[in-house]
């Protein structure tokens, strides 16, 4: 924790006049800045003991690309995982309108991290179109870009059985079209671009810190469509990509939890195709909304695909928020390649959430969530089920 | 000594000339004469067709949480201001939008509206000085 502390306030000193509040103009440049923190704690109410990867569980992941976990092995309360500190800035060049987006994220309280989660350059070529050029978040559902920005979310974290994967971000190029069709906002995206992670967080959680995994995306393509209108949103995304993966120094056995020692290098997977398709409604209506999500994911010539799904209800009084979701995730079996019906991993996640708004800008939110293991009796490793009480306290600057 | 009811009740009440209108004012003959409340609030919001028609345009805001801002916002959107800023939150943290420039009053607005032709932003009604123009009016 001190640790932490330390490397956010040489964070904060370091970078705060880069991304000083508000803005700025110099010799034809905008500058502005902001940011966003959240300090989250969890409590493992109950739960299913087991000892995966390295940890003791119950454990609950409210993020896999992050590898947050919280496990009972941490205490009554771990302040980590969610702690994190966002700071964002934008640089634009008043005639041109060119702007260049960075933005940073210090997170986890036991090794404090930065991580560089955008840094893109813009270019409006007309009113409708936009060039974006560099780092950016894989638009895969309704809440992908801002995974991190609590304050942006009616709960303490994001439904895990949807999002979270190997890979959040992309490195290319991307186009977007904003028009008018009637009384319709439309804004589309297409994309292109690859993605490596070292020492993958996803993979970690399942093959232990011990595998340092390397993800590789390749040849991303993708597109995204939103229609807004008034108070409905709808979103349709699609997204491909070639995937692999390296893991330098082995894995741990799922089903023993022993180090399953390198072949250099230990492939965990041939290079193999993904196709994404996902899908959401929002409402937004008064004091109510409701959101729903769809995820499919193909891969050709795999013994499995996945499903997920998430319907989440939230009622507005006043500076209150109370939401209710559940959200599932289904491993299904490709029998005709061979796919073990027993062998996936499914899990359903129910959740309760209070938010309160302590002022404009930052709020304090409790969230219990009861998760339920349901995967194939074939599928290692088993974390079983887990109820997990969660607090957060958002602010964004 | 004994008060008059009536008195009483009289000082309770706001007064009957008190003026709670919210004007959108814009640049004297400027690109933008008259807005409706659907543009404001997409303008404000970070969408819609007018932000397209005018991506020169520069809408101010407010500091800290006025209960100018906070009045308006409802007004226009029915939303209070921290669902307004995590509305915002999502746009600005994802690099779709950025927000609003944030003003320190209601002169600083005016004063910017005054010498730029491409500016709105938004003031009580009773401060609406003659050198600029009213593009709506929220009551």
């Amino acid at each position: 924790m001190i640790q932490f502390l330390r490397t956010s306030l040489c964070f904060a000193i370091f970078t705060a006049p880069l991304f000083a509040q508000a803005e700025s103009t110099v010799g034809g440049f905008t500058l502005s800045g902001s940011g966003f923190a959240t300090v989250g704690a969890g409590h493992i109410v109950s739960g299913t003991p087991a000892f995966i990867s390295g940890k003791r569980c119950p454990c609950f992941v409210p993020d896999f690309a992050q590898e947050d976990v919280y496990h009972s092995g941490a205490g009554y309360l771990q302040i980590a995982p969610s702690t994190k500190l966002g700071l964002q800035g934008t640089v634009t060049h008043a005639e041109s309108r060119v702007a260049l987006t960075s933005q940073f994220v210090l997170r986890d309280v036991d090794q404090p991290h930065i991580t560089l989660e955008l840094l893109f350059a813009s270019y409006p070529i007309n009113d409708s179109l936009t060039l974006h050029i560099g780092r950016k978040r894989i638009p895969m559902f309704y809440y992908s870009d801002v995974q991190d920005v609590s304050f942006a979310l009616p709960w303490t974290h994001l439904p895990p059985q949807l999002y979270g994967w190997e890979a959040v971000n992309y490195n290319g190029i991307s186009v977007q079209h904003n028009t008018q069709l009637g009384d319709w906002d439309v804004s589309s995206n297409l994309f292109a671009g690859k993605e490596q992670v070292s020492n993958s967080g996803y993979w970690a959680i399942y093959n232990g810190e011990v595998s340092k995994t390397t993800v590789q995306w390749d040849h991303i393509l993708g597109g995204n469509v939103t229609l807004h209108q008034d108070w409905f949103e709808a979103r349709i995304a699609y997204i491909q990509s070639d995937t692999s993966r390296v893991a330098r120094n082995g894995v741990i056995n799922p089903a023993t939890q022993t180090l399953q020692a390198a072949s250099n290098p230990f492939l965990l997977g041939q290079i193999t195709q993904q196709r994404i398709y996902t899908s959401a409604l929002n409402f937004d209506f008064e004091s109510w909304v409701v959101l729903g999500e769809l995820l499919y994911i193909s891969r050709p010539g795999a013994t499995f695909n996945d499903f997920a799904d998430r319907l989440a209800l939230t009622h507005r009084i006043d500076n209150w928020e109370i939401s209710a979701g559940i959200s599932e995730y289904i491993g299904k079996s490709n029998n005709a390649l061979g796919g073990d019906p027993q062998g996936q991993e499914s899990h359903l996640n129910r959740a309760m959430t209070v938010r309160y708004f302590l002022s404009a800008n930052s709020d304090l939110k409790l969230q219990l969530d009861a998760q339920r293991d349901l995967s194939g009796t074939n599928w290692q490793p088993k974390f079983g089920n887990v109820t997990l009480l969660s607090v957060a306290y958002d602010k964004v600057f | 000594m004994r008060i008059p009811l009536y008195f009483l009740l009289m000082l309770a009440l706001p007064p009957a000339y008190a003026d709670s209108r919210i004007a959108i004012v814009t640049h004297k003959g400027g690109a933008i004469d008259s807005l409706t409340r659907k543009q404001v609030a997409d303008i404000y919001m970070g969408r819609g067709a007018e932000l397209r028609k005018h991506p020169d345009l520069l809408v101010l805001d407010y500091q800290g949480d006025s209960k100018l801002r906070e009045r308006f916002y409802l007004a226009l959107t029915g939303k209070s201001l921290p669902q307004i800023n995590a509305y915002w939150a999502r746009l600005a943290f994802s690099g779709q939008a950025n927000p609003p420039r944030r003003m320190t009053d209601e002169a600083a607005v005016l004063q910017s509206i005054k010498r730029n032709p491409d500016v709105l932003g938004y003031v009580d009604f009773p401060k609406v000085s003659d050198d600029v123009a009213v593009a709506l009016t929220l009551e």
